[in-house]
């Protein structure tokens, strides 16, 4: 019976948050460690639901157990973060089809999961957990385990660094725009 | 509000996490600084480019599949886990039974005397006990046991009550002679044996009285009431219940159920 309710758990309540999940684990870990950390997640997830039920904020939480296994991980490994998935096709049936503009966005797409990626760990996944994912600052230190004023600092500099990235990349490309963009990006800071 | 000080907010008011108050001075300074205006701008560009452009992946069909599995075997492994104690227990408690199995019996042998008590009361149930003189005169037995074993006392036996004195006889076992008599009761036949004896019989359960220990030994339906006393020792068998006074009667016309204070610790069964 205990069992029984723990499956109608794993569906209902914990089972939606599995592609944010995933994406996250891709984030930190990529494509090798990532299904591995889901796992790991979604079933201590359901291990200590009746202890969570009620208590916290489940995505939350999900995304805090992820982060401490994806640590964990890394410190058995005692290696870098790997290489990141290549930019998916999902979604792309959801836009107006435009060939020109699905090729070119499609490009941006992979410029700034690129971008994204350099960023030390520290900075890429406050940025993830707040533009990707829509967290809430407090959710943020929450899931990070820091001050709120750190993941504002943290925010800020990771989008200095990053817009520098991604200027960058568009300058290689001489894409229009890029480099009075950076120009003005750069001299203000 | 300084430049500084808006660099310092300007991510969160994009994310609009700062109050209203210092959102309307942010935007107070923007109005009046180009540099900042343009740096916010940047700001929202690489917050939308993230917003907009990074790749969601699609989960994996086979990941949902892969996790559904793992919890039911962690199911199957928690089960199995909370039966361990039980089957832990269950195993000790064969392993105890095997091990009791294994274990042999308690010797439950009587006493060489007591033993041969059992013979001849088995002999005496099939009327295959050898009695000598037949009577139910207790005189009678008294002076035949007297002349033909030697030892025994002269005019001490008496019919206790509830036991008729059916016959007494002779019997040689283990090199020695020993006088058997033979009662009948309602509660059915009883046999004392009689020998010459230096030591009791060791083992079954003792009760003194006095000077004298009574040791009873119990096999099946059959209670063997064993003790000393001077140089004769006695085996009392009988199926019925027997109590030390009626066994000690059985000899010592001294010895009656109203003259049980004599003998305290064997008013009760032996």
């Amino acid at each position: 019976m205990r069992w029984r309710r723990k499956q109608t758990d794993l569906t209902t309540k914990l089972l939606p948050h599995l592609p944010a999940l995933y994406n996250f684990a891709l984030s930190l870990a990529g494509p090798s460690d990532a299904e591995d950390l889901v796992q790991a997640t979604m079933l201590k997830a359901v291990e200590w639901w009746k202890q969570l039920e009620g208590r916290c904020d489940v995505r939350t939480w999900l995304f805090v157990v992820l982060r401490n296994a994806w640590i964990d991980l890394s410190r058995q490994r005692a290696r870098g973060t790997q290489l990141l998935p290549e930019v998916a096709d999902a979604g792309d049936g959801e836009r107006m089809f435009d060939p020109e503009k699905v090729t070119v966005e499609r490009e941006w797409a992979s410029q700034v999961q690129r971008a994204l990626c350099t960023l030390p760990e520290a900075y890429r996944t406050p940025l993830y957990l707040r533009d990707v994912e829509g967290f809430a600052y407090k959710e943020i230190a929450e899931i990070l385990r820091c001050p709120l004023g750190t993941v504002m600092s943290r925010l800020a500099r990771a989008r200095s660094l990053l817009r520098a990235q991604l200027l960058e990349q568009l300058e290689e490309r001489g894409w229009q725009g890029s480099r009075k963009q950076r120009s003005n990006g750069h001299h203000d800071l | 509000m300084t430049c500084n000080e808006f660099r310092k907010y300007i991510s969160a008011y994009v994310d609009h996490e700062i109050s209203v108050e210092r959102a309307m001075q942010l935007e107070e300074h923007v109005q009046a600084c180009s540099a900042c205006s343009r740096l916010l701008q940047a700001e929202q560009w690489v917050a939308e480019s993230v917003r907009q452009f990074y790749p969601r992946v699609a989960c994996p069909p086979a990941l949902e599949e892969r996790i559904r599995n793992a919890v039911v075997d962690r199911g199957a492994l928690t089960r199995s886990l909370r039966l361990l104690p039980a089957a832990a227990g269950l195993a000790v408690i064969l392993l105890l039974v095997w091990a009791l199995a294994r274990t042999p019996a308690p010797d439950r042998s009587l006493p060489p005397r007591v033993a041969l008590a059992a013979q001849l009361y088995k002999e005496l149930l099939k009327d295959q006990l050898p009695l000598s003189v037949r009577s139910h005169d207790v005189a009678v037995l008294d002076q035949w046991l007297a002349e033909h074993l030697g030892f025994y006392p002269r005019g001490t036996l008496r019919s206790p009550d509830g036991l008729l004195a059916e016959g007494a006889g002779v019997v040689h076992a283990h090199g020695e002679m020993l006088g058997a008599v033979a009662y009948q009761s309602p509660r059915g036949a009883a046999l004392l044996l009689i020998g010459v004896a230096e030591r009791g019989p060791g083992g079954g359960t003792t009760v003194a009285a006095k000077e004298t220990a009574f040791r009873t030994f119990i096999q099946g339906r059959r209670k063997f009431v064993a003790w000393k006393h001077g140089k004769l020792s006695y085996v009392l068998v009988s199926e019925g219940e027997q109590d030390g006074a009626r066994a000690c009667s059985s000899c010592h016309t001294g010895v009656t159920s109203d003259r049980l204070a004599d003998f305290p610790g064997v008013t009760g069964q032996l």
